[in-house]
């Protein structure tokens, strides 16, 4: 443990070294919530509630669900130093270190995950402070069980984007994948409208599949639509699909290193 | 120490169409080629050792490295690096070896020197007292003072090749793999490279398998060498045995005569000689066969010389002739 420790602390530094680069970013994506927010301003304008939310939970909804999309997805996407580590053929020094490949990439992973979720809390924070209709979340309750649910949502997170960057040994490209892996998860998992938005047979589809666990289930806990026992409900599928993607990772990249081909010199 | 035994590494290569039409083609149904990079290698390096792998561009070297660190799988053979199977037992393998890779860098681009120095400590688990002992050592030998707090993306490329093989060495490694650790040095850093490889292997006994295509790296370092040429061994020895091989100890004399000669080799010395004239300047290459100190005693018995350059068998030669052989 204390060996991956130094991945964590390398990428917390180059992340700080970037903090920057990491703020503008930031910016587009908040005025992708002020996209949708005229979109469902517009929507509202005709109808009371949708999905169940009135307007405010609505905005409540966008302003929580892009943090976790931001904090999950925005500068810190696992595939990518994946694949340019193989592209460029620097895997040579991940696979020369004494540590497991997988291991070594989640705790980098939460090393740049942790400055952008210190960012991306904050201006959570500020919005709700400064906007009216955006909450707090709806008891000490939800809060605590929100953290529990962002973090395995952000373990299922990592695990998508590690399969897809593993592919890489196969295909030696992931700009394609990646983008309809993200369009996939935009829509699948409530990012993009909220799931219970969805039609009927759309939302029998996100049951099934893992990505509703990444950023709906967090943000219906924290907004208080579901009560403790259905939480932990929720939790229990998110751990569920936490571990079969972990250990499907790791037996994708047990036969990807063996297929290495180191590109360059 | 380390072990290579019918070593054999084969790739696939997709081949892709030419123009638009071949781009589509590939798409559907790409053509393989099979590539041997390395075939059939055998090898012994005993502890302590300093050998030279040499051989031309995309004769296997560097791919032979890579399965010696574990980074690569081999297609047959094995390969064993103290005792261990690095395909098999990589981890346990990377605590036992140092690697530098001088194409591409092992610390982090964004962050200073010392700092990759505290990373690799925690992550090879490096104690206290000898993580200290080889920094100052490093520090010292290698000149890193002056940069050792700047970002490696800072960084000169010989400032940044003196940090990567320090990198290399924190943890004590038992073996190390240096694939082309000198390529685009100036001469000062390259000596001083050179030095800290020597003083490593023989203050501490580190076996190290140095790749290069400089040979006055290995000329001034390996005792012996191992030449690969398309993924094959062609040569496993020592340096003058290279020489006695293929170049028949051949050597040259360069006379700088005081005035204009046309004089003329004995018959039985010319048969082994040959003679190139330009005005004052003559020189002589000959074989074995005849002595240097013959051929002097001839050409001062003449006439009155003003100059004498004799050159042994020039290493680069050697090698050029292994490598078109």
């Amino acid at each position: 443990m204390k060996r991956y420790m130094a991945f964590f602390r390398s990428e917390l530094e180059t992340a700080m070294a970037y903090r920057g680069d990491f703020f503008f970013s930031f910016l587009a994506d908040f005025i992708l919530i002020l996209v949708k927010l005229a979109v469902w301003s517009a929507v509202f304008q005709h109808r009371s509630t949708v999905a169940g939310f009135d307007f405010a939970q609505m905005m409540t909804y966008l302003f929580v669900s892009q943090t976790v999309t931001n904090i999950y997805a925005f500068k810190n996407d696992a595939s990518r130093p994946i694949s340019s580590k193989i592209r460029k053929g620097t895997i040579v020094f991940d696979l020369l270190r004494p540590v497991e490949f997988t291991k070594a990439r989640l705790f980098e992973n939460l090393g740049q995950t942790m400055v952008v979720a210190m960012f991306n809390l904050a201006f959570l924070l500020g919005c709700i402070l400064l906007i009216p209709n955006v909450d707090l979340p709806a008891s000490f309750a939800c809060a605590g069980l929100f953290v529990l649910s962002m973090v395995c949502g952000y373990v299922i997170m990592f695990c998508v984007c590690l399969l897809s960057g593993l592919l890489t040994f196969w295909t030696m490209n992931s700009w394609g994948m990646r983008n309809i892996r993200n369009a996939i998860i935009a829509f699948f998992s409530g990012s993009l409208v909220p799931i219970g938005a969805l039609p009927e047979w759309m939302q029998g589809i996100c049951n099934v599949l893992p990505f509703k666990s990444i950023i709906y289930t967090p943000t219906m806990i924290y907004m208080g639509q579901y009560d403790v026992r259905e939480s932990l409900i929720q939790i229990s599928v998110q751990l569920f699909w936490a571990a079969f993607l972990w250990i499907a990772a790791r037996l994708l990249c047990g036969a990807a290193l063996k297929r290495v081909q180191v590109n360059g010199g | 120490m380390i072990e290579a035994k019918h070593l054999t590494k084969d790739y696939t290569v997709h081949l892709k169409g030419k123009g638009l039409s071949g781009m589509v083609k590939s798409l559907v149904k790409s053509e393989k080629k099979i590539v041997h990079a390395v075939q059939d290698v055998n090898f012994s390096i005993g502890e302590g050792e300093l050998v030279g792998y040499i051989g031309p561009n995309g004769a296997g070297k560097s791919t032979t490295i890579k399965m010696l660190t574990g980074i690569l799988q081999p297609s047959e053979g094995s390969v064993s690096v103290c005792g261990i199977d690095p395909a098999k037992n990589r981890i346990q393998n990377a605590m036992n070896i140092g690697a530098v890779f001088g194409q591409k860098t092992q610390l982090w681009w964004d962050l200073p020197v010392r700092e990759t120095f505290e990373l690799l400590k925690r992550m090879y688990q490096i104690n206290d007292k000898v993580y200290q002992r080889n920094l100052d050592d490093y520090m010292s030998f290698l000149e890193m003072g002056s940069f050792a707090d700047q970002p490696v993306r800072q960084l000169s490329l010989g400032q940044r090749m003196r940090a990567e093989i320090a990198a290399s060495l924190l943890h004590d490694p038992k073996v190390l793999f240096l694939d082309e650790p000198t390529i685009g040095l100036d001469i000062n850093v390259k000596l001083n490279m050179r030095e800290f490889i020597k003083k490593i292997n023989e203050e501490r006994g580190v076996t190290v398998l140095l790749t290069t295509h400089d040979l006055s790296d290995i000329e001034s370092l390996a005792r012996r060498i191992i030449v690969i040429n398309h993924g094959t061994l062609g040569f496993d020895g020592t340096i003058e045995a290279l020489a006695e091989k293929y170049s028949d100890g051949k050597r040259s004399i360069r006379f700088t005569l005081q005035e204009e000669h046309d004089l003329a080799l004995p018959a039985e010395m010319a048969a082994h000689c040959l003679v190139k004239r330009d005005g004052r300047h003559m020189t002589i290459v000959h074989d074995k066969a005849v002595e240097a100190a013959a051929i002097l005693g001839f050409i001062m018995s003449k006439t009155a010389i003003s100059d004498i350059d004799i050159k042994g068998p020039q290493i680069e030669d050697v090698v050029l002739e292994v490598y078109n052989s």
